[in-house]
């Protein structure tokens, strides 16, 4: 009898799908690193609105103070790289690093895109061919450029030229998108603040469709997201102060950080971005200063 | 048969179970009471003698007149107030079961969750369905504002006077919000004939038959001719339609010439330049529906022709922290009155979070004189022991919106609050 149920249970151990302990073993936790304060001169950060990564270098639109500051970013550490401000940018909200290390800066007042050198160089502005009321935007890994433009409803696509790619209408029954991002796939994921609600286009896919269950009761206000190298999708919630953390179905894990002053504690963040390995960084805004965190899992 | 054994000996074990179950969900019968021959009907009525009275009411409860009163009471214990055999709040719905159709677009809240008693009296009563009062006055009971707002309004609604139920169903409604009976305009065209000349000419020719007629008009009665809503757009007010319509007699005589922000640039232009001159602009402005997506573009019952009273109106995207706000043991006042355009500007600001002025410190000085406050040192001057990059302001230790502590401060006010910083007190 004995030797049955053992010979039974053995079965059901070895017919479980192999997936599921490496999901229980998935989940994510995010460590405080320290924060970065203040750019390569001392002067502090002032109301970060957006943060980037790409070519080594670490991107921050410190809007308070209406300038860029760079810091570059090595396995050994961060350090302050430069800061700049430009008239033609007087108030940077989102940020964008090229692979090429160019920087695409939207400027809240203007409601423009400029392109900018790593020291600062202008080097224009980019030309969408049409109207569009700039949200957001996005690089994905062959350089091409992911606007949200909440005027037509769509995302504009952009080749790594600057050319139009194509464009993709957003859901007409979503409420509101503030921010997108593309994994190494070419999917591109977004975040409904409103209808609290992560939705993907896939790559080469016409549609956008919504991705998981509605997060309702897991986030206040979500307002910006990254995903990560293992697909993971961390949200920021600007309102709740803290971040969701999606597995790569949409299904929310966990939410860390809270409320409050300290480091590893956020008030009203308002972007994400991932190095692309363990890295995270936070704009921490009502904070004035960026949060640096590290994946562990 | 060893294995059938044990299954068959818990027939009997069920079907007792579910009698005893149905006895539990339902009320109770008359057999159920086992009365004496001609007691029934008489017994109760010797103790509880008030009833006679209610008897001879033109209206009386079924089993009340049958003399069932066992049919709603236990007469010897029971799980709820009154000897009432089962729920309170369920035992109309046992016999009464199709007052509620499944999936009701609206329904009467009392009547969704079993307080018929709100309404009906369940023994006996003067008014027809055993109603506890005649007419509109029951309705005006509870929805006091529109009975009085109907009965002083100069340009009166005809059906509002004659009877709430000439629109709105009692209960509940299969398919249109507010307890109508049917949705707009299909209600409204039932009297008001849209083939009519005079339909046609009261609304400049336009086509407006299949529009929702509440989107202008206030069904209850208003101070405005036409009965429009108090807040009226004034190419609406002034017969100017065109204005952002096509022409009456065109093919598409309801679109609007201009799309999204432009079609209310022509008027506000002032103001539209303004607010795209500013850092930030509040989002929906950006979007294809722009204005109205705050705005209704003919009438409102709201001012500034707000499609809903502010806070409501920021509650449909920013529920969370609308809710938080109203729930709150302490409440900032202005969230309290519904006025988060004193703190946000809702068009678009220079600074974060739409704030209304430069930073927290000199918007809150706007209602507070923070001098006159405590000696708490504040301001630029002040560093914030728990960043370094923060200074000392009013949100250093205050949660605008709503907080479950007195003055509301993040923390408990005796014990956390102040040692967050002051960490060497902490005991």
């Amino acid at each position: 009898m004995i030797r049955r149920v053992l010979l039974v249970l053995t079965a059901v151990l070895l017919l479980q799908p192999s997936g599921a302990p490496a999901r229980a073993a998935s989940r994510l936790k995010l460590r405080v690193l320290p924060a970065l304060y203040t750019d390569s001169r001392e002067r502090p950060l002032s109301e970060p609105e957006a943060v980037a990564f790409g070519a080594s270098l670490l991107a921050v639109a410190d809007t308070g103070n209406g300038r860029i500051v760079t810091y570059s970013v090595s396995p050994e550490g961060i350090e302050p790289a430069g800061e700049f401000a430009l008239p033609e940018i007087p108030y940077p909200v989102q940020i964008g690093v090229t692979s090429g290390g160019d920087l695409l800066v939207l400027d809240g007042r203007s409601r423009r895109i400029a392109r900018v050198g790593r020291t600062g160089e202008f080097k224009g502005y980019l030309d969408l061919g049409r109207p569009a009321a700039v949200r957001a935007m996005a690089l994905d890994r062959a350089g091409h450029l992911y606007v949200l433009d909440v005027g037509g409803p769509r995302i504009l696509t952009f080749d790594p030229a600057g050319k139009p790619a194509g464009e993709t209408s957003l859901p007409a029954d979503a409420g509101f998108f503030s921010d997108l991002a593309v994994d190494t796939n070419g999917d591109t994921f977004l975040v409904d603040s409103v209808g609290r609600q992560l939705w993907v286009a896939r790559a080469g896919a016409a549609d956008i469709v919504r991705l998981g269950p509605g997060l309702e009761g897991k986030v206040e206000f979500p307002t910006s997201l990254a995903v990560t190298r293992t697909g993971h999708i961390l949200l920021v919630d600007q309102n709740g102060g803290g971040i969701a953390i999606l597995g790569p179905t949409g299904v929310f894990e966990d939410r860390q950080l809270a409320k409050g002053w300290r480091e590893g504690f956020l008030r009203d963040p308002s972007d994400i971005a991932t190095d692309g390995e363990d890295r995270v960084f936070v704009a921490d805004r009502a904070n004035n200063r960026v949060q640096v965190l590290v994946i562990s899992q | 048969m060893r294995r059938r054994l044990p299954l068959l000996s818990l027939v009997p074990f069920l079907i007792l179970l579910g009698a005893s179950a149905a006895r539990a969900a339902g009320p109770a019968t008359a057999d159920r009471a086992h009365l004496k021959p001609g007691a029934k009907g008489t017994l109760c009525l010797g103790c509880h003698q008030q009833l006679q009275e209610t008897m001879r009411l033109p209206f009386v409860h079924t089993p009340v007149k049958n003399g069932d009163c066992s049919d709603c009471h236990d007469p010897h214990a029971a799980s709820h107030g009154k000897l009432l055999a089962a729920d309170p709040d369920r035992i109309c719905t046992t016999c009464h079961t199709a007052i509620l159709p499944s999936g009701a677009k609206s329904e009467h809240p009392d009547a969704a969750s079993g307080k018929c008693t709100r309404c009906h009296d369940p023994h006996g009563s003067a008014n027809k369905n055993l109603l506890l009062a005649a007419g509109n006055a029951l309705c005006f009971t509870c929805h006091k504002d529109l009975g009085e707002k109907a009965a002083g309004a100069p340009h009166k609604h005809p059906p509002v006077s004659q009877s709430c139920l000439t629109c709105h169903a009692a209960h509940a409604s299969a398919d249109a919000d507010f307890l109508l009976a049917k949705r707009s305009p299909a209600l409204c065209t039932g009297c008001h004939k849209a083939d009519q000349p005079v339909f046609r000419k009261a609304h400049m020719g336009y086509p407006v038959g299949s529009s929702d007629c509440s989107s202008c008009h206030d069904p209850h009665g208003s101070s405005r001719p036409a009965i429009l809503w108090a807040s009226v757009h004034p190419p609406v007010a002034g017969r100017n339609c065109a204005q952002c319509h096509e022409e009456p007699g065109s093919p598409n005589a309801l679109k609007v010439r201009k799309q999204g922000v432009d079609s209310c640039r022509g008027c506000h232009s002032e103001m539209i330049r303004t607010t795209f001159e500013f850092n930030r602009i509040h989002w929906p402005i950006a979007d294809r529906k722009a204005c109205l997506n705050c705005h209704r573009p003919h009438a409102s019952k709201a001012g500034k022709l707000l499609a809903d009273p502010e806070i409501k109106l920021c509650a449909r995207c920013h529920a969370g922290i609308v809710q938080q706000a109203r729930t709150s043991p302490a409440q900032h006042k202005p969230v309290a009155e519904g006025a988060c355009s004193l703190c946000h500007a809702p068009h678009g600001s220079n600074s974060v979070l739409l704030l209304t002025a430069a930073d927290s410190t000199a918007l809150c000085e706007t209602c507070h004189s923070w001098e006159k406050h405590s000696s708490h040192p504040i301001g630029p001057d002040v560093a914030d022991p728990r960043n370094r990059n923060t200074r000392v302001d009013c949100l250093s230790c205050h949660d605008t919106h709503g907080s479950p502590h007195k003055y509301l401060t993040w923390l408990d006010k005796k014990m956390d609050l102040c040692v967050a910083c002051h960490q060497d007190f902490r005991r």
